[in-house]
């Protein structure tokens, strides 16, 4: 049995001669909130398209929970829940109809199940309120409500904090935490909301041009993003010795290249140089590195160098 | 499949465009068979048959039916049922165009219930019909059977061609299912369903004169042999109209299946 969710082995999708995804290869783990990261066009609802039964690869395969065939994969996607562009709902219908619609649809007979995610949701006060009369952020947590119907083990969601506000989105972020936690679902997000992925996401996948430029986890993209002077120099070791004694920091990292990531003194540039002048030692690259989210995903698509 | 039947009834239940037209079709076969009664007694003359022959069965269905593909499957696609059972219920794509279709044959079959209903009454009372609008095969059946009388047998036959007929309206209606599954779009679908579900029940007439349209529409429930039966209808006659509405079904499902098995679905 395979110990992941899904696996794409170099999908791509090409409309008109121009391609959509470009052998994406990803692999989602269970109980992991995967961000997916790209501007527009950049290929995310493509993918969560193709993993959704939505679209067809021009070439490449695809395993979800451990079956390869088309048409066991098609089976086995009624353990996922969607929510892909826009939520699927019955604008005639109230939110309670909307969820019985989508409940007798997927064959559920627990009736119980309808209050508990209106209520889940925040929705439990719309009473008989046909859903053409919601905002947007209701629609959005209803269509939340919808694709957890099945109690999904991967749950697929584009944009889904658009048109909430800042208590929905929170909301809904402590929501997918729990969801995470307590039933062990995987979650794969997309969003443009970049601070609030940061705060949501234990995995990053940064697609652009419709490649997959980078997967990381938090930790990585925390390391990556964390404020530090990166050094350069002929005598790291050296060099070393020098900021424990000199400077009484160990807060530091030696990479396997040989660079030094000073995580201390980062606004105290001055002082660092200084030190590493007067012991001698011959520097080739002095800067600051790490920054947001945001500009780390720039960095990432502009094919900046972000070792 | 069955899953997607229960829940579309359910949406359609809650339907008031579903219910408001229900209402206009009994509305539409009362007009139809009170002006044939009074067609037939002389109160009122033939020439009345032009405006009103819009309300006839066939007519109301070559609108109807493709008003319902539109509305029912193309609204499916524009609110992501569709794209939803796909994803999230792990059904194929002949399943959802199967279920879909049974059910829009069943809401077919709703709305031609009431000219049913309507003859079945007519015919009852005894009393004589007239059949001023070529385009009503329930008329066809009421205004020549004067001469039987009121028994089981020749309800239960009734109920038989009735069923038939039905069949056919609700066969015929499977061109709705392609283009709603090819094309999307609620407004095109009713236009171009009504219109090509038009020009062939015209041909379906003009088959009577000509031999050639005739041999053509014999495959479908497009000939008048296969969709217009009266009472002395041999049962060679009525099994092979059945046969030919399930054959055609099965085509136009087919032809739907395979524009949509491979489509994306935005």
């Amino acid at each position: 049995m395979a110990d992941y969710i899904l696996k794409t082995n170099e999908l791509t999708k090409t409309f008109r001669q121009t391609d959509a995804l470009r052998n994406v290869s990803i692999t989602l783990d269970p109980g992991k909130i995967y961000g997916l990261i790209g501007s527009n066009g950049a290929g995310k609802s493509t993918l969560m398209r193709v993993i959704a039964g939505l679209s067809f690869p021009t070439s490449g395969s695809m395993e979800l929970f451990g079956k390869e065939s088309a048409r066991a994969i098609q089976a086995e996607r009624k353990r996922i829940g969607c929510m892909i562009e826009s939520p699927s709902l019955n604008l005639g219908l109230s939110a309670k109809e909307n969820i019985r619609y989508h409940r007798i649809l997927r064959g559920i007979s627990n009736v119980e199940l309808e209050d508990e995610l209106i209520e889940l949701v925040g929705l439990g006060d719309t009473g008989k309120k046909q859903v053409k009369d919601f905002s947007l952020g209701m629609k959005q947590r209803l269509g939340i409500a919808v694709s957890l119907i099945n109690n999904p083990e991967l749950l697929i969601l584009d944009e889904p904090i658009n048109g909430l506000d800042p208590l929905g989105v929170k909301e809904i972020r402590i929501l997918l935490k729990k969801l995470c936690e307590e039933r062990h679902i995987t979650v794969l997000i997309s969003s443009h909301n970049l601070p609030e992925l940061y705060q949501v996401a234990t995995d990053y996948i940064i697609i652009h041009d419709g490649e997959i430029k980078q997967t990381l986890t938090l930790g990585e993209l925390e390391n990556k993003c964390q404020r530090h002077i990166l050094i350069e120099c002929e005598k790291p070791e050296d060099l070393l010795v020098i900021l424990e004694n000199d400077l009484g920091t160990t807060n530091y990292k030696l990479m396997p290249d040989k660079t030094i990531k000073l995580y201390d003194y980062v606004d105290d540039k001055k002082k660092v140089a200084t030190t590493i002048f007067e012991n001698g030692i011959i520097t080739t690259n002095f800067s600051v590195e790490g920054d947001t989210l945001e500009n780390y995903f720039i960095s990432v698509i502009g094919g900046e160098k972000n070792d | 499949m069955i899953n997607i039947i229960q829940a579309d009834l359910y949406k359609l239940k809650k339907s008031k465009p579903i219910k408001i037209l229900f209402l206009i079709m009994w509305a539409a076969a009362a007009i139809v068979t009170f002006v044939s009664y009074l067609v037939a007694q002389g109160k009122i003359g033939m020439e009345i048959s032009g405006p009103i022959s819009g309300l006839s069965d066939v007519m109301t269905i070559a609108i109807v039916g493709p008003f319902l593909a539109g509305i029912y499957i193309c609204s499916d696609f524009s609110n992501k049922s569709i794209n939803d059972t796909i994803s999230s219920c792990g059904m194929g794509r002949g399943v959802v165009i199967i279920s879909k279709a049974i059910v829009l044959y069943l809401l077919v079959l709703l709305m031609i219930l009431p000219y049913a209903v309507v003859t079945i009454i007519a015919f009852a009372t005894g009393a004589e019909f007239s059949e001023p609008f070529s385009a009503s095969v329930f008329l066809h059946i009421l205004a020549n059977q004067t001469d039987l009388s009121l028994t089981g047998a020749v309800i239960g036959k009734m109920l038989v061609i009735m069923f038939v007929m039905m069949l056919a309206y609700a066969s015929q209606m499977s061109i709705g299912i392609i283009l709603a599954f090819v094309l999307r779009k609620t407004s095109l679908v009713i236009f171009l369903g009504f219109g090509i579900i038009l020009v062939l029940q015209i041909l379906g007439g003009i088959g009577t004169e000509i031999t050639a349209i005739e041999k053509f529409l014999s495959i479908t429930p497009f000939s008048v042999n296969n969709q217009v039966l009266a009472m002395d209808s041999e049962v060679s006659d009525i099994l092979k109209a059945i046969g030919v509405c399930f054959l055609f079904i099965v085509w136009m499902l087919s032809i739907a299946n395979g524009a949509f098995k491979k489509s994306e679905i935005k």
